[in-house]
């Protein structure tokens, strides 16, 4: 029972970290959020996914590595970031500090070959609050103050398979993709004495199924070598939505509420494009582990109820490497895993011909603890980069990541047998 | 242990504070505005010819007993001459005085019923010397139940080769402090008439009999000399005529106070105001108003009832994402107003139906009259404006859509005030600063229609 409502407390905590407005950066505004760089189990080897497994996290970027773990245990995972940036522009500056990128997740065996995993986790963020003052446009000697804002993003919950083929491991996650893009304008004439000021919401909600496969093939080159290849994609997809636009005018004197539009787009499309992520590990030794990644999506093809938002497409390049003195050492210290990694992203964004990239250098550690009764690998990586520039106008962001990655096995939810 | 430590480390991540402000203008673009487009409104100066004066109605609707007396040239509008007329009643019979004893008749004064301490002029100047006459008046007016009230252009008559006292005052706190009161010293013909019905103890001096003694008496006028270049204001209310009488070493008053003192009695005086237009202004009526680009100007007035007629212009739009944030009217005063002519720093708006009559005060959603300020630009004072916000009315004259406002439908701006229906007569008349005041707002600019729009 107490197990239970452990878990309860960790799932809720999950949940309202999932709903919080998780981003301050105005480059989430565009389609449905930012969605993260770099996130899961391997933050600290520059977020390489592809061709990673092992048995001690669970992977869920790559549904095949699912038939890494081991077979009579249970697996259970949380994560989340705590994230602060540094935003500036070639006049302003600022900060924000967000906790973000929450997930969680569950992973066992059902039939000999076969592991199933469950989990809800973010795809996307929004967040971001700007505020304008402008002259008005024929009486310059008044002026009137516009606030933008922004939250929402995408979950997603999960149900994935991996089934291993021999060497081959083959997998896949059907999610389910959920949330709200929410965009809110205030228009307010200043001074605010009389007369009225606007309030606008756009109101997205999106759901939809998303199918992500996954395989990976581990290939022994040498007794002490291995080279594990892996890769996943999803195809693209129309996610569905409703829109509703909503406009008010607000009374400067009374506060009384008057409404302007009232509209509604029902059976629209969100259109999520084809995403692969391929890449390749090579370990030796039980000691020594180097990865590489890449990312691209279509987001050329990205669109929303019918309209192209003309980005560019995305790509991603990440290595990482890890070190583990020694499996089974004595000291605590020889059985960490200690691991490193960076990352390049061209994203989808570009503003003014300038691409809105993002650069990270990741370091961190996995720490193998065991228990009596369970085992608990507690990974902790630090990812520090930078997005976007101050060329042409743009946003400089430069971000310090703490990613707190913690996997439980087995005993937390099975009772232990007695022979 | 394990667990504490697990939820302790979500915590400090959860409660991170997600402070969104942040910046991005250059990024983002702006995704609405406000603008403003500007209409000339076709504007003309209206007159309204008839208000009441008389006290029952001011006392009433305004909480004030104010007649008004003098005259005065305005350079723009022209002369106005203010001339109240009251009556007065007895104070009743104590036996005193009486023919049994020696009382002797000594005078009839009314006392000069303008308060420099407490009040200040309405307009003009202080300095020239002003002359005002008392006459008696030869008739008195009949009460009206079915429209009781007087207005200002009635009058009464009265034998002008017979006035019952002149008095020449300077309108300075200098002047009148050279004497404890100043006062008209009126005929003794009509004192030692009045003293013998006093002493008569006649019953017509019983406030009970005042109306058998306003037909007796009928009433007085003050009239001003039309050199006079001042307006006051003076308590109709508090206005006395005084019978001085002595017996032996002792002297004596016999007051003869205003009706108007007394509940009710205020529609026995008022303030007519003969109104002499400048040439511009001439032919200028309530039905026939005259257009601003005429004579390029446009007049506000109380006392003189001018007003502003206002036909607004409608925009249509059909952009679905284009709402009026504010609406106003922008009337530009006259910089080089130099007269001793105070000038308002605050005008209403008032409805008018499509037969011009005045259907009421000008009001937002929560009912409350539309006023237009003056505002000053701090750095230039010059540039004075009157804004007036009437933006509730006219999103609910064109949230129809494109239809417009109908163009027979008028707004009329003047002093404050309140239109008010008296007694049988179902066309609303008008009670205001226009009743009490010369306040005056010269309109030399086009006045100018600000329609702000959100555009998102």
């Amino acid at each position: 029972m107490k197990k239970i409502f452990t878990s309860i407390a960790i799932l809720l905590f999950t949940l309202g970290a999932l709903g919080q407005n998780n981003m301050g950066t105005p480059y989430s505004k565009f389609g449905v959020g930012l969605s993260p760089d770099n996130y899961g189990a391997y933050t600290g080897m520059g977020g390489v996914s592809a061709a990673m497994r092992d048995n001690y996290n669970i992977n869920f970027l790559n549904p095949a590595s699912y038939t890494a773990l081991d077979s009579n245990r249970f697996y259970f995972q949380m994560g989340v970031t705590g994230e602060y940036v540094d935003v500036s522009t070639y006049k302003d500056h600022s900060n924000y500090k967000v906790a973000q990128n929450a997930s969680l997740n569950m992973a066992f065996r059902v039939y000999k070959k076969t592991f199933v995993s469950l989990g809800l986790m973010q795809k996307s963020d929004r967040g971001f609050d700007l505020v304008y003052s402008y002259p008005i446009s024929g009486e310059p000697t008044m002026y009137y103050v516009q606030q933008l804002e922004g939250l929402g993003g995408l979950n997603e919950a999960y149900l994935g398979i991996a089934y291993q083929l021999g060497k081959l491991s083959l997998g896949v996650n059907a999610a389910y993709i959920f949330g709200k893009v929410e965009d809110r304008l205030t228009l307010v004439m200043q001074p605010a004495t009389s007369g009225y000021y606007l309030k606008s919401q756009t109101l997205t909600h999106i759901s939809s199924g998303l199918f992500t496969f996954g395989f990976q093939l581990p290939l022994e080159l040498t007794k002490k070598s291995e080279l594990t290849l892996g890769g996943s994609f999803n195809f693209g997809t129309s996610l569905h939505g409703n829109r509703t636009f909503t406009a008010n005018k607000i009374s400067n004197t009374s506060g009384a509420i008057m409404n302007v539009n009232n509209e509604n787009w029902d059976n629209g499309e969100v259109f999520y494009p084809f995403r692969m992520i391929v890449g390749a590990s090579y370990q030796y030794n039980q000691k020594w582990l180097f990865a590489g990644d890449y990312t691209y999506q279509k987001m050329s093809a990205y669109e929303e109820f019918g309209t192209n938002q003309e980005f560019q497409d995305y790509h991603k390049a990440a290595i990482g490497g890890a070190l583990q003195p020694k499996e089974n050492g004595r000291y605590w210290w020889q059985r960490n895993k200690y691991t490193m990694g960076a990352y390049f992203t061209r994203s989808q964004l570009r503003f003014n011909y300038t691409d809105i990239n993002t650069y990270g250098i990741t370091v961190g550690t996995q720490m193998p603890l065991r228990l009596a009764r369970q085992e608990l690998m507690l990974g902790v990586a630090v990812d520090l980069g930078m997005r976007g520039t101050h060329r042409n106008n743009q946003i400089l962001e430069k971000y310090a990541k703490l990613r707190i990655n913690i996997a439980f096995k087995e005993l937390w939810f099975m009772k232990a047998k007695i022979y | 242990m394990r667990i504490i430590f697990l939820v302790g480390l979500l915590l400090a991540l959860y409660s991170c504070n997600n402070d969104l402000n942040t910046i991005g203008d250059t990024l983002v673009p702006a995704e609405g505005s406000v603008s403003v487009e500007s209409f000339d409104i076709e504007t003309s100066t209206v007159q309204l010819q008839s208000f009441p004066t008389s006290l029952n109605i001011l006392y009433n609707a305004l909480e004030s007993s104010q007649l008004t007396l003098g005259s005065i040239h305005d350079q723009t509008t022209g002369e106005l001459t203010a001339t109240p007329y009251f009556q007065i009643i007895g104070n009743g019979n104590s036996g005193i005085p009486n023919f049994e004893d020696n009382y002797v008749y000594d005078s009839l004064t009314i006392k000069f019923p303008f308060d420099y301490s407490s009040s200040r002029i309405i307009a003009g100047d202080t300095t020239a010397l002003q002359t005002y006459q008392i006459y008696r008046l030869e008739d008195y007016p009949r009460f009206d139940y079915d429209d009781p009230c007087i207005y200002n252009n009635e009058t009464f008559p009265y034998d002008p080769q017979k006035p019952l006292a002149t008095l020449n005052v300077r309108l300075e706190r200098e002047f009148f402090t050279q004497r404890d009161e100043w006062y008209f010293k009126l005929d003794d013909n009509l004192g030692k008439e009045l003293f013998n019905l006093i002493r008569a103890q006649d019953s017509i001096l019983n406030p009970s009999n005042a109306l058998d003694f306003i037909r007796y008496f009928n009433g007085l006028v003050i009239v001003p000399d039309e050199k006079n270049t001042a307006l006051l204001p003076i308590d109709g209310s508090s206005l006395q005529l005084r019978c001085h009488y002595h017996l032996n070493t002792n002297n004596y008053i016999y007051p003869f106070n205003a009706i108007a003192s007394y509940s009710s009695g205020g529609y026995y005086a008022f303030t007519n105001f003969k109104h002499e237009p400048s040439e511009w202004l001439k032919n200028i009526s309530w039905t026939d108003s005259l257009p601003f680009s005429e004579y390029g100007q446009a007049v506000i007035q109380g006392l003189n009832g001018y007003m502003l007629k206002m036909q607004l212009p409608f925009q249509s739009s059909v952009d679905p994402y284009r709402t009026i944030l504010k609406v106003e009217i922008v009337l530009e005063p006259k910089v080089d107003n130099f007269e001793d002519i105070p000038e308002p720093t605050r005008i209403q708006v008032f409805r008018l139906d499509k037969h011009s009559r005045i259907t009421g005060n000008l009001t937002d959603l929560s009912g409350n009259p539309v006023y237009g300020y003056l505002e000053t630009n701090p750095y230039y004072q010059e540039d004075r404006k009157f804004k007036i916000d009437i933006t509730d009315y006219y999103n609910s004259m064109v949230s129809s859509g494109t239809g417009g406002i109908d163009p027979e439908l008028n707004l009329l701006i003047g002093l404050p005030g309140t239109p008010i229906q008296v007694g049988t007569d179902e066309i609303n008349t008008f009670v205001g600063a226009n009743n009490l005041s010369f306040q005056r707002l010269i309109i030399d600019e086009v006045p100018v229609l600000r329609i702000y729009y959100a555009n998102y």
